[in-house]
């Protein structure tokens, strides 16, 4: 297994009483939380500190600890036979391979629960809930989805020490996902022991950005370029939606900026209904004019008595 | 409110969950989860009922209560308090999506 310098982690001394131990954790605990951390290597600290910290916390597990000797960091070692005579009831009936085992499994039968396997061969263990970040596109929130990952395992072989095994694991997402939506499915996490239940599977459900949607809750928005002629005259015009494209009637003399609602075209709602789908309305030009084009524009300068900042002069000639 | 087939739960405001399923989901005790409620960390839908009912997007709020309190080591005031920033916090995100969702882009024609 590999070596893990607890002391370090918490950066206290090899001597260092309970106080600082507890003072250097809450300190690094408060920094590195998974629900508080910024960090995206946070979560990971995290789990080191506290698997650092609950073996030094405890008595018994900091002398089984400090037995193991020190050791360059991350270099493979063994446990000698004398400290599994001492610290391991396992190492102590012929189990003499230490296999898969993590450094962490090392002391999980000193003191908590105490006596090592065999007093634990009746307790009900519930299984391992996970949690696992997911994110599908729009299509797939709108549609339902499978989602496939690899979940690390810990299997309790039978006398409270943890074998680590990846497996891969399928989950459906029904309909009625959005962004940030959090979904449980029971029993899809670790098994049970002993009768305890099976653990479960949350998934913290993320939607990927779209080209042309944009998401809030189960609503959806998009832009809707139209050009000058087609807001003054109206018409109709072709709109996508998750479901496919929709004809919209635009009614003559549209303002740039309205808010055009198609009702129920937004993505299902896990509790029945839809969303609407929103189209913003975004009167657009071209880069370039043709020579006959700018004279039609020249035309309808003259003509029109549209004088758009009119109001703003208005505004600002009363100050004094 | 929608209750849900019993393989995969929704985890927001429009489904509930009873108080019993609240203490087996969260990994607090019973006692832990009442203290909660009492210190208004966790809110039932109608609290004159019999039998008090949450919204299911309570068990996240259980969930990382149980993290806080065995992470940070806080007492139950402060485990309430952290849980009403960070859901506060939260409701800023969402917020700030709604907006960004309603902004248009910029493009070029």
């Amino acid at each position: 297994m590999k070596y893990k310098d607890y002391y370090a982690i918490l950066g206290v001394a090899r001597d260092a009483d309970d106080a600082a131990i507890k003072k250097a954790y809450r300190k690094l605990a408060r920094k590195f939380h998974p629900d508080v951390t910024k960090d995206p290597q946070g979560e990971a600290k995290f789990k080191d500190l506290a698997e650092a910290y609950q073996t030094l916390k405890d008595k018994e597990r900091r002398a089984a600890y400090d037995q193991l000797g020190s050791h360059p960091i991350g270099e493979e070692f063994q446990p000698s036979r004398d400290w599994g005579r001492e610290f391991n009831q396992h190492f102590n009936n012929g189990e003499s391979s230490f296999e898969g085992i993590d450094l962490s499994d090392l002391f999980a039968g000193l003191s908590r629960g105490g006596g090592g396997g065999r007093s634990r061969a009746n307790t009900p263990i519930p299984g391992e809930d996970f949690e696992v970040a997911t994110q599908i596109s729009v299509e797939d929130a709108f549609a339902g989805t499978q989602v496939k990952f690899d979940l690390t395992f810990t299997l309790d072989d039978g006398m409270g020490r943890g074998r680590r095994e990846s497996r891969t694991v399928e989950a459906r997402i029904p309909k009625g996902a959005t962004n940030g939506q959090r979904l449980r499915l029971r029993g899809r996490g670790g098994k049970g022991h002993n009768g305890g239940r099976d653990g479960d599977l949350y998934l913290n459900i993320t939607l990927k950005p779209h080209p042309i949607f944009r998401v809030d809750g189960h609503d959806l928005y998009l832009d809707l370029p139209l050009a000058p002629w087609e807001a003054a005259l109206g018409g109709s015009v072709e709109v996508p939606t998750p479901a496919g494209p929709v004809q919209l009637t635009v009614t003559p003399a549209t303002a740039a900026g309205r808010r055009l609602r198609l009702a129920k075209r937004g993505l299902p709602k896990p509790g029945g209904g839809e969303g609407d789908l929103f189209a913003l309305v975004k009167i657009v030009l071209p880069a370039t004019y043709s020579d006959r084009e700018l004279a039609l524009y020249a035309e309808l300068a003259e003509v029109s008595t549209f004088r758009p900042r009119e109001p703003m002069i208005e505004e600002t000639a009363h100050v004094d | 409110m929608s209750t849900n087939p019993s393989e995969a739960l929704w985890l927001d405001a429009s489904h509930s969950v009873t108080l019993e399923n609240l203490i087996d989901l969260s990994g607090l005790s019973e006692a832990e989860v009442l203290e909660l409620i009492d210190a208004g960390a966790l809110v039932p839908l109608d609290v004159q009922a019999v039998t008090w009912t949450f919204a299911a997007d309570c068990v996240l709020t259980v969930r990382q209560a149980s993290r806080l309190r065995a992470g940070l080591e806080l007492d139950v005031h402060s485990l309430a308090l952290s849980l009403s920033l960070l859901e506060r916090i939260r409701q800023l995100e969402r917020e700030l999506a709604r907006l960004r969702a309603q902004l248009p882009v910029f493009r070029r024609y």
